[in-house]
């Protein structure tokens, strides 16, 4: 059941016993006071009729009559003197009735006998032929006989009014409560479209469309609902975009591979099978091999990388206290004859340090960088290869090493790419330089493992400065 | 001579291309990018165009919009092989894709395939007083048609267009019968040996000791 509909229904129940109840207890009251001064009128009638038929009889005696005989006069005497017109009596002498308005009834006699056992003044209700009588009784002493006195008062009034006063009752309760319904249907409506709205929102993002939101404005538990809604739909829809990422990136891995390793497979089986075909020249037969054998070397050199990189993805590598000058002599002992070969100039200038780290995993670092620092390099250029100690307090960093080069640097795209596996800035030139577009990434994971960071710093044609950042709290 | 350009950046690969290309007796100049290509192109002339499709400069899709107004047939070589690269490929006005990594005998098949459909393939090739039309599969010695078995078609139709050059059994046999050459198989040597008789080659077609046969030209 819709929530609107269940307020609906539980506000009209209570609101129709409610207003049932006021209604019941002020009609009650309003005919229990009607009805007592009913009752004290009858009272004060029969008072009337006993003192007058008292007075009557009192007469009789002094003039010696029968009172018995003088009864039906004197009632009808006093009847006549009576203005009130709805009241009749009746006169008991003895135990007979000897004066009466209209016939004799079962309540009547009941009245008498209830009279005649306690003596008091009594009075009791009945309704006959749809009409309400109060019978009051009254008694005195004659000699030794009784007489009593009994007034019937029509009071129907009041029960006709009370009747009156329910059917009113009734057809206000039934305006009331339709007006009420049609009122709190409209309320409950208003209140619960934002919790319609969220619903809506949430089946929206459950089938798919992440990017949904309400647009809920109330300062109340249902605009914090929504504002939280919100929240975390932003949060989901951030998390999936980040799996969605990963796996777009993991996706683009496979495909770079397989797209990478296919380039020297091609070249191997080709060359291969060109040579088991046919019977090639000497200095043919010498070339296919020369690319066999390279592009055998890319292979190797690809793997050996990606093996490397996927190792470190899953295994935590050792670290120790790391003399930077220790790093940086083994550095330069690995590119110092390629450098050569191109006629570089290295201008190297390493303050000593001490850092915490993976003293092998470093120099893999740095010999990448310095690498591809040659590799953008034109021929007898000038390559700077630096380390020094941050000075400044608020510095959150300890160390900072940097390779600068004067090289064909790279656009702002390209910066941005280079940690990704297989990204080639250009990737002709950086094929023939042997290169298969791992290194930085594996620089990177390497530097995450040091919680290094590595700054790129580069413009086309002027060079590209790396600058590899160690933090205070790892050393 | 028919000529085909070769546009891959890969230097290994296009040096693989050109060498079983030019073995084929097919001339052969390679670029290196997109933008050479283009260039090239305005000043020369080519019956066929071996494209890669990522190349620097000008991509491979890219240059194929320039090459289309010119009708040279295009062979698309390329390493991405997802379904929606092969339909761009094919749809961008190629006649053929191939994917890396290719064998090389494929690739000479389907280039004889594209230049035969634009008839750029020389129909008939002669080897001494041998003609060999290879669209009606007709052979004549003299003048005079010489009755051969489809297999003994090709074989012979292999030889010529590779004259001169030490053809291994495994790769005619490979060729031919599209199995792996088994080294008891007597049936190459059994159809070298019908083709001599039939043509009288015996001469001409050589043994070469241990590795595979040569049609030698003596001239």
């Amino acid at each position: 059941m819709k929530f609107r509909y269940k307020v609906l229904i539980t506000n009209l129940i209570l609101l129709s016993v409610s207003l049932g109840l006021v209604g019941y207890l002020m009609i009650h009251k309003n005919f229990e006071l009607a009805k007592e001064t009913q009752i004290s009128n009858a009272v004060i009638q029969n008072n009337l009729v006993q003192s007058s038929v008292e007075y009557e009889v009192l007469q009789a005696l002094n003039r010696e009559e029968s009172v018995k005989g003088a009864l039906p006069d004197i009632g009808a005497q006093v009847s006549s003197g009576m203005r009130a017109e709805n009241v009749t009596f009746f006169i008991y002498y003895g135990d007979k009735l000897v004066y009466n308005e209209t016939e004799e009834n079962a309540n009547l006699k009941k009245v008498w006998e209830a009279q005649q056992e306690d003596g008091n003044k009594n009075y009791a209700i009945f309704e006959e032929d749809g009409h309400y009588y109060i019978y009051v009784t009254a008694a005195s002493k004659v000699g030794d006989e009784n007489l009593c006195m009994i007034s019937r008062s029509d009071v129907s009034d009041a029960y006709a009014l009370r009747d009156r006063e329910i059917r009113y009752f009734r057809l206000i309760l039934f305006i009331c409560l339709m007006i009420e319904s049609l009122f709190i249907y409209v309320i409950s409506r208003y209140l619960t479209r934002p919790l319609e709205q969220l619903n809506r929102v949430a089946e929206e993002i459950t089938d798919g469309s992440y990017e949904t939101r309400i647009t809920v404005k109330s300062q109340d538990e249902v605009g914090l609902l929504a504002e939280n809604f919100n929240r975390m739909a932003e949060a989901v829809s951030e998390k999936i975009g980040e799996l969605q990422g990963m796996v777009r990136k993991r996706d683009q891995f496979v495909a770079d591979f397989t797209h990478e390793i296919k380039t020297p497979m091609t070249s191997i089986i080709g060359y291969a099978d060109t040579m088991r075909s046919m019977e090639l020249p000497r200095e043919e037969q010498l070339l296919a091999l020369s690319y066999i054998f390279s592009e055998g070397r890319r292979l190797e050199r690809m793997s050996g990388k990606l093996f490397d990189l996927i190792y470190l993805r899953e295994h935590e590598m050792e670290k120790e206290a790391v003399q930077v000058e220790n790093v940086s002599s083994e550095v330069l002992k690995v590119v110092t004859p390629s450098f050569a070969a191109k006629g570089l100039v290295l201008k190297e200038n390493i303050e000593p340090a001490v850092l915490y780290g993976n003293k092998e995993l470093l120099v893999t670092v740095l010999v990448n960088l310095l690498d591809n620092a040659r590799k953008a390099s034109k021929e007898h250029g000038v390559i700077e290869f630096s380390g020094k100690r941050i000075q400044e307090e608020e510095n959150p960093f300890y160390y900072e090493l940097s390779v600068k080069d004067y090289g064909i640097g790279m656009t702002k795209e390209e910066t941005e790419r280079i940690c990704d596996e297989f990204y080639m800035a250009d990737k002709s030139r950086a094929r023939q330089e042997g290169g298969a577009g791992i290194g930085m990434s594996l620089v990177a994971l390497i530097l995450e493992h040091h919680q290094a960071e590595l700054i790129v710093e580069s413009e086309p044609k002027k060079g590209t400065k790396m600058r590899i950042c160690f933090r205070k709290e790892q050393n | 001579m028919i000529r085909i350009l070769v546009v891959e950046d890969e230097k290994a690969i296009s040096d693989l291309i050109r060498l079983n290309l030019m073995k084929a007796g097919y001339q052969c100049v390679c670029v290196y990018n997109g933008m050479k290509a283009a260039d090239l192109l305005e000043t020369e002339n080519f019956d066929l165009i071996i494209l890669d499709v990522m190349l620097p400069e000008l991509n491979g899709f890219e240059l194929m919009e320039y090459i289309r107004p010119m009708g040279i047939p295009v062979i698309f070589l390329t390493a991405k092989d997802s379904l929606k690269d092969r339909m761009q490929g094919l749809t961008s006005g190629a006649e053929d894709y191939m994917v890396k990594p290719f064998e090389v005998v494929e690739l000479l098949a389907r280039v004889n395939i594209v230049l035969r459909r634009y008839h750029k393939m020389e129909q008939k090739i002669t080897f001494m007083d041998i003609e060999l039309d290879s669209e009606n599969q007709v052979v004549t010695k003299a003048g005079k048609e010489v009755e051969l078995t489809p297999k003994e078609f090709e074989l012979l139709e292999i030889l010529m267009r590779n004259r001169n050059i030490t053809l291994f059994r495994e790769r005619i046999y490979e060729e031919i019968w599209g199995t792996e050459y088994s080294v008891e198989s007597r049936t190459l040597d059994l159809h070298i040996q019908r083709l001599r008789k039939k043509l009288n080659l015996g001469a001409e077609l050589k043994t070469v000791f241990k590795a595979g046969y040569r049609l030698e030209d003596k001239a």
